[in-house]
């Protein structure tokens, strides 16, 4: 395409220059050429065009939209789709961030906006704890930045790494070299040595005191607060409830037997135990001959008959709760458990017992 | 202790009068082999088909994938063929270039694996670039699955004593030295090289094993708490494959790439500790009682600044590695883990089933359910161009999981697949 590549970038109110906090009501406005953190792109795209012959590139308006007025008001995107489009850019650049939240959100929102709207990539920056990346990994490219300001340089090195690359059509490297978030696509490849070779140098790189450059991303998981104990549990309503497996024969909700999506609600009545000849655990983690062989292996029926007979515990509920907890997504888990506590809080149940594998 | 394996590369393999190794080529008296293993009566009947590498076909049905090995000191396969003596030291006969396939007639599903001699199978397998011999056994009518899957062990490995004891007389290629002194006598003691360790998880008790299920010197490894093993132990046929599905096979074992990585920086960039044998447990009071004991060979027996950590099966077994790894870390051994990506939904948070401060060092070996498909075949080892394969003829396109071709899920690191995010 003639000309050079036209550059919108998008700033909060603190970045443009408007003001503190105190202007985060700041409406959207547009500004010819680059500012602030902007300047830091015209700086970078120049080295680059002198080190590397790299194509000639300007940011030609920048867009500022305070952060309160953004998550707030429900047509600020299309207002600031509004200052966009007239720039008829090429690619749009926002933030970074970093770890603010709110302009974390609008950052990604404005590029999954302007990547869908325009068909044109969009980058921003933040740090992993911002909300934006739970938020918007998946749709948009999000650059890791630090936390403060101070990486801006970097994290803009970075940013304008990635975004030129998807400018030229060029594929991204996987997502720990390429230092962006991974938006969720995984597959196979060869690497180049074998994983014995790399876990020995991973190791000796970790005893030389260098960063290792681990290839799986942990989890972070976070605390989860219990609830209030129960008073009097001689008046308590106490439900079982299992991510064991366990299903009637047959399995007729079909709760799947590895990465569950749903979960079933089976009818026990007023039985004095579950009887093996009625259920079975589809679950496909554990050896399941045993609960199989008898059921109150994993939902103790007869022992809450007892206590409940012995008035320890007010009554066990009639209904229990199964679904198979083996490969199962944190997003699926969270979703399950709001659920399932949704439809047992409904039935009257003040307390679970919940019985794993 | 010092092993020396004898490496004879075979180049080429027929089927002919007498067994024997020359220039190269090795030739297979058929009936002999037959009428040896057919000696156990848990077995019907027995043929023999043989693959090259490049060659337009496809084993399945695979069971297992063993070197041929033939110790001239002493036992083979102590606790399944030989007597038990500790292995790892004196002279053993190899047959390099080579495998010895044992097919299973009634595996089903991702227990029946795939070998495919040439393409996207044969770059992403291990075992496309070998010739094989491919042992199919037919079991006796009604014989007990258990019962049939310890003759399947029993012949391969006596099927691989077989060959290689017929090469022992030749000249060896290569002669290739593992020499280990005991940690006590050792003279670069001092060295001021990082003393490193290797955590060996040999089986995952997910899928119990069997009363005669032989994996270490022949033990089944119940009730197996964790073990100091010599790594010429493990390299010299101390160790198979248990029945399990997923793992590895017995010929990554033999050739132990973490051991032998371990061994070639031994005395340059690191002084090589030794190899702890654990595996995983079904229950947490075994879980912890191996953690706590592992970690405390790790660092106070073997006296490491550092380990690598390794796990096999599925899932769950990830979180008894990762409580040695937890407990190490504490200490401030250095460690690495070796990790299949379980990131069903392709997200980081789905990636890994434990975290704790410290774990930082993880090698993925890839990602189980992306689908591997594999182009038509000319030739079908194993079973009919027509047998199933995930639903599909054998012969035909095929998709399967990545664990269903041999080789391409390897726990120990012997493969180069890995699973990227993006």
């Amino acid at each position: 395409m003639a000309g050079p590549l036209r550059i919108v970038h998008y700033l909060n109110q603190f970045f443009g220059q408007l003001g503190g906090e105190e202007a985060a009501g700041a409406a959207p406005q547009a500004r010819d050429g680059a500012i602030g953190p902007g300047l830091a792109i015209v700086k970078l795209l120049e080295q680059r065009r002198c080190e590397s012959g790299e194509l000639a590139a300007e940011v030609v308006g920048t867009v500022i939209c305070g952060d309160n007025y953004f998550i707030e008001t429900p047509t600020a995107g299309d207002e600031v789709f509004a200052l966009i489009a007239p720039y008829r850019p090429r690619l749009l650049i926002a933030g970074p961030a970093f770890n603010a939240g709110r302009y974390g959100i609008a950052c990604a929102a404005v590029c999954k906006m302007i990547g869908d709207k325009l068909g044109i990539p969009a980058v921003t920056g933040m740090h992993e704890e911002n909300p934006g990346v739970d938020m918007y990994r998946r749709d948009v490219v999000i650059v890791r930045s630090g936390a403060s300001a101070r990486a801006m340089l970097p994290t803009m090195e970075r940013m304008l790494t990635v975004a030129l690359k998807l400018v030229r059509g060029e594929a991204l490297a996987p997502a720990r070299l390429e230092g962006t978030f991974a938006q969720g696509r995984v597959r196979n490849e060869l690497a180049a040595e074998t994983g014995a070779r790399r876990a020995v140098a991973m190791l000796l790189a970790k005893l030389r005191g260098e960063t290792p450059t681990t290839e799986l991303e942990l989890p972070r998981f976070e605390k989860v607060r219990p609830a209030p104990a129960i008073v009097d549990l001689t008046t308590a309503t106490i439900a079982l409830v299992t991510d064991g497996g366990l299903v009637p024969l047959g399995n007729p909700d079909g709760i799947e037997s590895i990465s569950a999506t749903k979960f079933g609600v089976y009818d026990i009545g007023g039985a004095e135990r579950l009887e093996a000849s009625r259920y079975e655990s589809v679950h496909r983690g554990y050896d399941v001959r045993y609960v199989n062989a008898d059921p109150q292996r994993l939902l103790p029926v007869d022992v809450l008959r007892e206590l409940e007979r012995d008035k320890r515990i007010g009554r066990l509920h009639p209904r229990f709760y199964s679904t198979t907890g083996v490969a199962t997504t944190l997003r699926n888990s969270r979703a399950l458990g709001a659920a399932m506590a949704e439809r047992l809080r409904s039935e009257g149940v003040q307390a679970v017992i919940l019985t794993s594998t | 202790m010092r092993l020396e394996l004898h490496h004879h590369q075979v180049s080429g393999i027929s089927f002919g009068e007498a067994t024997g190794l020359g220039a190269g080529m090795l030739t297979i008296n058929r009936e002999e082999l037959s009428a040896l293993l057919l000696a156990d009566e848990r077995l019907a009947a027995v043929s023999f088909d043989l693959a090259a590498p490049g060659e337009d076909c496809r084993i399945i049905q695979v069971w297992d994938v063993v070197e041929a090995r033939y110790r001239g000191d002493g036992a083979n396969f102590p606790g399944i063929l030989g007597p038990i003596e500790a292995v790892g030291r004196g002279v053993t006969h190899t047959l390099k270039g080579m495998g010895v396939v044992i097919t299973n007639p009634s595996s089903r599903g991702p227990e029946a694996k795939v070998i495919d001699m040439a393409g996207l199978g044969a770059e992403w397998g291990l075992y496309g670039r070998l010739h094989h011999l491919v042992v199919q056994p037919q079991p006796a009518p009604g014989l007990p699955a258990p019962e049939l899957l310890y003759a399947l062990r029993k012949a391969q490995v006596a099927a691989a004593v077989y060959l290689a004891r017929a090469a022992a007389a030749a000249r060896a290629d290569e002669v290739e030295v593992f020499d280990l002194p005991p940690l006590g006598s050792r003279p670069d003691a001092d060295s001021g090289l990082p003393r490193v360790a290797y955590v060996f998880q040999i089986h995952s008790h997910q899928r119990p094993t069997e009363d005669a299920e032989p994996v270490l010197y022949g033990n089944n490894v119940r009730n197996f708490l964790p073990t100091i093993l010599h790594p010429n132990e493990v390299l010299d046929g101390a160790l198979v494959r248990s029945y399990y599905r997923k793992g590895f096979e017995t010929y990554t074992v033999q050739n132990h790439p973490i051991i032998r990585e371990m061994y070639a920086r031994h005395g340059k960039e690191l002084e090589f500790a030794g190899v702890v044998a654990t595996v995983a447990h079904q229950t947490e009071p075994e879980r912890l009682q191996s953690a706590a004991m592992a970690a405390n060979l790790v660092a106070e027996v073997l006296g490491a600044n550092g380990a690598v950590l390794t796990k096999t099966g599925g899932g769950a077994p990830h979180i008894d590695m990762a409580q040695i790894a937890e407990l190490l870390e504490a200490r401030g051994v250095a460690t690495v883990m070796m990790a299949m990506d379980m990131s069903v939904d392709g997200s980081a948070e789905g990636g890994s089933l434990f975290s704790f401060p410290g774990a930082d060092a993880i090698v993925n070996y890839g990602f189980s359910p992306s689908p591997l498909a594999l182009p038509p075949a000319a030739r079908i080892i194993g079973g009919a161009p027509e047998t199933l394969v995930y639903g599909r003829p054998a012969s035909g396109a095929i998709e399967v999981d990545l664990e269903v071709l041999a080789g391409a899920e390897n726990p120990i690191g012997a493969n180069r697949v890995m699973a990227a995010h993006y």
